[in-house]
């Protein structure tokens, strides 16, 4: 019989110890697997480029676009900053294109169960007063934890969101790895608020929104209004119609 | 030639870099080199061989085609290791039947082990068991911290990249979960 740790620092010395007497099942050999599917997506086309040609034309498009943004910075600065798990880009003369789509969630998966969709994302996020989500989703991502999207149909509690077939749309993201990126173009777009006391962001005007999903990045056009802010390791992302006034109401509904 | 200059082996960064060139089988070997580390990442999460093969699988090609998000000046490891927790933490809801944590008996161990430490040997067999019970009832977020730290023997700051928290959140988690199994060692051993 031996004796069990009293203190947490035994504790922590007691796991310390364990790690090296724990069982694993043997560890498959992986090389060789995955090269040769590397090498098979790669002849038969089947996957996106390999990283080094996507990244050199990523970096054509950001020459492109340091140049044209060489020439605005006359009149103004980029800049980047964040909210937990959403980060906020001030680019001078970034427009959201009309061919975007809006930030429809279906556009990011298929709707599950509210109760279940807090399940498979492995956390639970607070919700607004009022009536629940009509529809709950869940974004994978490739370094975050999993993300949840809640869309509540146009009532007279909230007015549609131009574009789509939602009235109130709460994204809520864990951690602090940056997934989400909106794009405005001046300082001026970007509000200081206040959540319960939490230090909030309120976004007015339309701009980009790009989420890098397990699948790839994906963007959008927001043309709502759009209040961020973090509890708990949690960061919300309202998108409404309604004013700032009614916008920070329902984020303090949210306990 | 991708895995050697005058002998020495390649660093990661310059292993990675290659493997954005299109050098697969530089590629190749970050994928041995690291193969251990994320198969046991995914196997703690799905406790399923078979899932957690397929997840360090698909996540080694995930972080292939990812290779350009990797920024230079960052450690390797944890970067792969939280693409694969992503992967096994999405194939974790399929899983049927889980496996459990076991600890290797005394007569397993081979004659080349070291020796257990004076404090391994007085944790019997009955408190190890009692550990592995405990950190099976911590709450998700709690015992992959734990398991991270101390089953993986990452870093803070590695456990802190690997799992996208704040390195923080994985002090103030550990504390927590650290309370919770002494307490219910305490108990259980009171019982």
């Amino acid at each position: 019989m031996g004796e069990r740790p009293r203190t947490t620092e035994q504790v922590a010395r007691a796991l310390t110890m364990l790690s090296s007497e724990l069982t694993y099942p043997p560890t498959p050999s992986m090389r060789s697997a995955v090269t040769a599917r590397l090498e098979n997506e790669r002849a038969a086309g089947a996957r996106p480029a390999f990283p080094r040609r996507a990244l050199w034309s990523r970096r054509r498009v950001l020459v492109l676009a340091t140049i044209g943004l060489l020439a605005a910075l006359a009149l103004a600065a980029a800049a980047r900053f964040a909210i937990g798990a959403i980060e906020i880009r001030v680019q001078p003369g970034v427009t959201p294109s009309a061919s975007l789509p809006p930030v429809e969630p279906d556009a990011l998966g298929d709707p599950v169960p509210t109760r279940e969709a807090f399940a498979l994302a492995g956390f639970e996020p607070s919700l607004p007063a009022g009536p629940a989500p009509d529809e709950a989703y869940v974004v994978d991502t490739v370094f975050g934890d999993p993300g949840l999207l809640m869309a509540w149909r146009p009532s007279a509690t909230y007015p549609p969101l131009p574009g789509t077939d939602w009235g109130l749309v709460l994204a809520a993201f864990q951690g602090d790895e940056e997934t989400v990126v909106k794009t405005v173009q001046a300082f001026e777009d970007v509000h200081e608020a206040s959540v319960n006391g939490t230090s909030a962001t309120w976004i007015p005007v339309p701009h980009l929104l790009q989420i890098e999903t397990e699948l790839g990045s994906r963007t959008f056009s927001v043309r709502g209004n759009v209040l961020i802010w973090e509890v708990d390791g949690i960061t919300y992302r309202l998108e409404t119609s309604l004013d700032r006034a009614s916008a920070l109401e329902i984020a303090r509904s949210i306990a | 030639m991708t895995d050697r200059v005058e002998g020495r082996p390649l660093e990661d960064v310059e292993l990675a870099r290659l493997a954005r060139d299109g050098d697969v089988q530089a590629y190749g070997e970050l994928v041995e080199r690291y193969r251990e580390v994320a198969f046991r990442t995914a196997w703690l999460i799905t406790r399923s061989s078979a899932e957690a093969e397929d997840a360090a699988q698909e996540a080694f090609v995930k972080a292939f085609y990812a290779l350009d998000r990797f920024r230079a000046g960052e450690a390797f490891r944890p970067w792969v290791l939280r693409i694969v927790s992503n992967e096994a933490k999405n194939r974790r809801r399929s899983v049927g039947r889980r496996e459990r944590l076991t600890v290797r008996l005394a007569r397993d161990r081979g004659p080349g082990d070291a020796a257990p430490s004076p404090e391994a040997a007085a944790l019997g067999r009955e408190e190890r068991e009692a550990l592995l019970g405990a950190i099976e009832r911590l709450s998700e977020p709690e015992r992959l911290v734990v398991t991270y730290r101390y089953l993986l023997e990452l870093s803070e700051a590695e456990t802190a990249r690997a799992l996208a928290i704040r390195p923080g959140t994985v002090k103030s988690r550990l504390s927590r979960a650290l309370g919770r199994l002494r307490d219910q060692l305490e108990v259980s051993g009171d019982g």
